[in-house]
């Protein structure tokens, strides 16, 4: 709540320095009344304009100024005897060529003072274009994911059903899940989108550079920064679904910066986009509440754990019953979404465990179990590809206790089935309880992501 | 003439010392005192590089005679 203050504050606050930015030294430009000095005149004026790459205020105000020169040299020529057509011929052949004209204007408006005003007000304006593309970013994201929300609970549950164990999970935890990361970096490139756009158009204002010189230099040097600051710097929970769209931030702001940046929009909203978000306001909430009262109860599903059970026999035997007799329980509950795992087990029946030496855990890459529906998340098999575990791990016991520590946090499998085994009597490796199905998290950067092993 | 040339800008500047003029009225300052530069389209290029660097003020303005025009004076700093 406070974060969302926070943001709201710094919003507004950049709106209004932004709107007193804009609105300084906006006064209106005289035009001169009365001069009509025919054609040739506005043809020499226009040639000089085509040849002007300076801002809008700034090519008007000096096509202004140049029609006042050729009023007054019209007149003084004039006042030496000459008619006014004559007279005008002569004021324009005194002014020269008109493309030099406008090169060597292009060039006295650029001037270092100027380029260090633009690169700075640049900076502040993509500043701006950032918090203001967050904050509209996340309204345009929880929107959308709303509107999946409800058409998923709705009329795409049959696709919902078959896709459950495949659809990303968003979570309200920012710091859950890869989907969150995902999502947090596309409304960060829509963010990016903006802040090249307005850093472009204010850097151009003030520098008086062209606007495709500008955006090029805001692309390579913005768009390259925020590249190697994605790739390299910024440290998040990555999947293959975040990956992807972590890199489109800089490439955002490269595109915001090079395509159409001198196109603006209002922050005034039309009267019809207020009333559609009115009426979505009041009838969403009803919907969604539909859409959540029928799903209770229609997630039940059953299958046949034989074949899953199977698979758990490729790692080891289990050990007596299938039922496990209840050698070692865990203390604590699964840990869902960590990079590592601390997991506690308590031994309830020391002397059948004290038959078995060689504890030890095995962690291995784990599949969904293709005999369940995929809603069945917690039907996991190891994964068929392996034929070892991904580590293994000497299971000490100590005052009747066994602990884990696992890191899981740089390999990219994030899917994990954790046996603990031993060795009986007989010689033959057993399974001793019922595997623990880990969900485990990839914290770092993008390089790193790409870098680390599967 | 080059309107770049510092030599050029400081006899522009000499020429709007004390004063408020239009381009047109600078340029007829410098001819009256036999440093005008040839053609008169070197001095806006002159003028608009002195306001960039900040040596001068410019601002739409009435004369006298209620004329208006974007006019040139010193920046005091």
């Amino acid at each position: 709540m406070l974060d969302l203050l926070l943001l709201l504050t710094l919003l507004a606050i950049a709106i209004w320095v932004d709107s007193r930015i804009q609105r300084h030294g906006r006064g209106a430009i005289p035009r001169s009344a009365g001069a009509d000095l025919g054609p040739e005149a506005h043809e020499y004026l226009s040639r000089v304009d085509a040849g002007l790459e300076l801002p809008a205020r700034d090519r008007e105000e000096i096509r202004s100024e140049l029609l006042d020169h050729l009023i007054d040299s019209v007149a003084a020529i004039e006042a030496e005897g000459l008619d006014q057509e004559r007279a005008t011929r002569e004021a324009l052949a005194r002014l020269g060529n008109p493309g030099e004209l406008a090169r060597a204007m292009n060039r006295a408006h650029r001037s270092t003072r100027r380029l260090l005003a633009g690169a700075g007000g640049g900076v502040f304006e993509a500043g701006v274009g950032a918090v203001v593309g967050i904050v509209f970013g996340w309204i345009l994201a929880l929107l959308c994911v709303v509107v999946a929300a409800i058409l998923l609970t709705t009329i795409l549950r049959p696709v919902t059903d078959l896709a459950a164990g495949f659809l990303p999970a968003f979570d309200t935890d920012p710091n859950a899940t890869g989907a969150n990361t995902a999502l947090f970096a596309g409304v960060c490139a829509f963010a990016a989108w903006m802040a090249a756009r307005r850093a472009v158009r204010t850097s151009h204002r003030l520098s008086r550079w062209s606007i495709g010189t500008v955006g090029r230099w805001w692309a390579l040097v913005g768009g390259g920064g925020l590249a190697l600051l994605v790739v390299f710097v910024v440290r998040g929970q990555q999947t293959w679904l975040a990956v992807p769209v972590e890199l489109l931030i800089p490439v955002a702001f490269a595109f915001g910066a090079l395509f159409k940046a001198h196109k603006t929009f209002s922050y005034a909203v039309p009267h019809s986009v207020l009333a559609i978000g009115a009426i979505g306001a009041l009838v969403l909430p009803v919907v969604l509440l539909m859409g959540t009262s029928t799903s209770a109860g229609s997630y039940t599903y059953s299958y046949d754990s034989t074949e899953q059970e199977r698979a758990w026999d490729s790692v080891a035997p289990a050990w007596g019953q299938r039922t496990y007799p209840g050698i070692v329980t865990t203390d604590t509950g699964v840990m869902l979404g960590s990079p590592v795992f601390d997991m506690t087990y308590t031994v309830e029946d020391p002397a059948t465990l004290a038959g078995f030496h060689d504890l030890r855990f095995e962690t291995w890459r784990a599949v969904h179990y293709a005999g369940a529906p995929a809603i069945a998340q917690e039907a996991m098999v190891p994964d068929p590809a392996y034929a070892a575990p991904y580590v293994t791990q000497p299971a000490l016991v100590q005052d009747g206790r066994i602990r884990l520590h696992l890191d899981l946090g740089r390999v990219r499998t994030t899917s994990w089935l954790v046996f603990l085994t031993g060795v009986a009597a007989d010689g033959q490796r057993y399974r001793l309880i019922r595997p623990e199905h880990y969900v485990s998290t990839f914290d770092g950067t993008v390089w790193e992501w790409l870098t680390a092993g599967s | 003439m080059d309107p770049f040339d510092r030599g050029t800008q400081d006899r522009v500047l000499a020429v709007i010392e004390g004063d408020r003029l239009s381009g047109f009225e600078a340029f007829g300052r410098l001819e009256a005192s036999d440093r005008a530069p040839g053609g008169h389209g070197f001095i806006y290029p002159a003028l608009h590089r002195l306001e960039a660097d900040g040596q001068l003020r410019a601002e739409w303005s009435a004369n006298g005679s209620g004329t208006v025009r974007r006019r040139y004076s010193r920046r005091r700093r």
